[in-house]
């Protein structure tokens, strides 16, 4: 077996890993608060995370071409699977989980879809969807994932890294280079 | 080896844009939004490197004829590129996430209370604009001061509530 047999196979590892991921975290979102969402989600990606190894080593007991690779390629297979998996993953919770569970447009259609043809005013909208009611949630979202934590009245930042703050470094980078702001 | 290709391709490509938007584009006063000039470097990038620099590795496999086709390379350049493109659709429309502003907010402050870090946000900002935006898109109508849902608008909440159930998602 050649490099590309390896990629097809790192390709294919990544896709199978995600689909598990997808699968786990369809059962066990059944049961999970909505406030606890983004802490289940780091955890069930870490779960499918620790399975690359021992994917690998399946793989290796099982399929005789494995055998011949060297350590390092067999550390190239785990590396690149990890990062795929890790791009499939990031890519979902940004474009499509994050979008359908804190978008405000989303929120709003749902609001103005269940009304059907009566439709729903504009007062109404403004006071059910009030800044304050907004923000709390938010908040409350993100203290209970650890991303910021009250204290004596002070919200502050945690010292741990995550999704969210890597989220905001980019964008504040590419604001930099291409909208000359901040 | 592919994956490595497509992640400098994609580092690649973004030098090339931020080259390009800073001495071409920002001189000719030529107004594009960042993913559409990306999609331009990414396939001048892409024609570079397929039709003037015939790639040759040590399994020679990859050469000019089969290299821009193959899997893995357009597999990892297009995730690559849509992650790009959710950025880069957010710097577009300059619209961040409330919970991204909240970081930022508290981030530059050090500490804020809820009072102070309400200063930061509007509801024209927060919910006015997006109203906007989904009625200039086409999702729900405005008539006499109510708000009516468009039949696209009506497809897309179907499908949003068809992923909910399947995650047991209520609030």
């Amino acid at each position: 077996m050649n490099k590309l047999n390896l990629d097809i196979y790192i390709c294919l590892s990544a896709i199978f890993d995600f689909g598990l991921f997808l699968i786990l975290h369809a059962l066990i979102f059944h049961y999970v608060s909505l406030l606890r969402v983004m802490s289940w989600l780091k955890k069930i990606c870490l779960g499918v995370t620790i399975l690359i190894p021992f994917q690998a080593f399946g793989l290796y007991q099982s399929v005789p071409a494995f055998s011949y690779f060297s350590i390092i390629i067999f550390s190239e297979y785990i590396l690149f699977t990890f990062l795929l998996f890790m791009l499939l993953t990031f890519i979902y919770t940004l474009g499509i989980f994050g979008v359908v569970i804190s978008s405000i447009r989303i929120q709003l259609l749902e609001e103005i879809g269940q009304t059907k043809t009566q439709g729903i005013s504009y007062t109404l909208l403004r006071n059910k969807h009030s800044v304050l009611n907004l923000i709390r949630k938010r908040l409350q979202r993100l203290t209970c994932s650890n991303e910021v934590v009250l204290s004596d009245g002070y919200y502050h930042l945690s010292h741990k890294h995550s999704y969210l703050k890597l989220h905001l470094y980019i964008q504040n980078k590419l604001y930099q280079w291409f909208a000359n702001k901040k | 080896m592919y994956i490595v290709f497509s992640i400098l391709f994609f580092i690649f490509t973004i030098y090339f844009q931020f080259f390009i938007n800073k001495y071409i584009f920002s001189k000719i006063n030529f107004k594009f939004d960042i993913f559409v000039s990306y999609l331009f470097c990414a396939n001048v990038v892409h024609i570079f490197f397929v039709v003037l620099l015939p790639v040759q590795t040590e399994t020679s496999l990859i050469n000019w004829w089969n290299f821009p086709l193959h899997f893995t390379t357009i597999f990892f350049y297009s995730l690559l590129t849509i992650l790009y493109a959710i950025f880069s659709t957010v710097v577009y429309l300059n619209d961040t996430s409330p919970s991204a502003q909240i970081l930022d907010a508290i981030g530059q402050s050090k500490k804020l209370t809820e009072k102070q870090l309400l200063k930061n946000f509007t509801w024209e900002q927060l919910v006015n604009k997006k109203l906007l935006d989904m009625e200039t898109s086409g999702y729900i109508e405005k008539k006499h001061q109510h708000y009516y849902i468009l039949k696209k608008g009506s497809y897309l909440m179907q499908v949003i509530n068809l992923y909910k159930f399947s995650l047991g998602i209520h609030e």
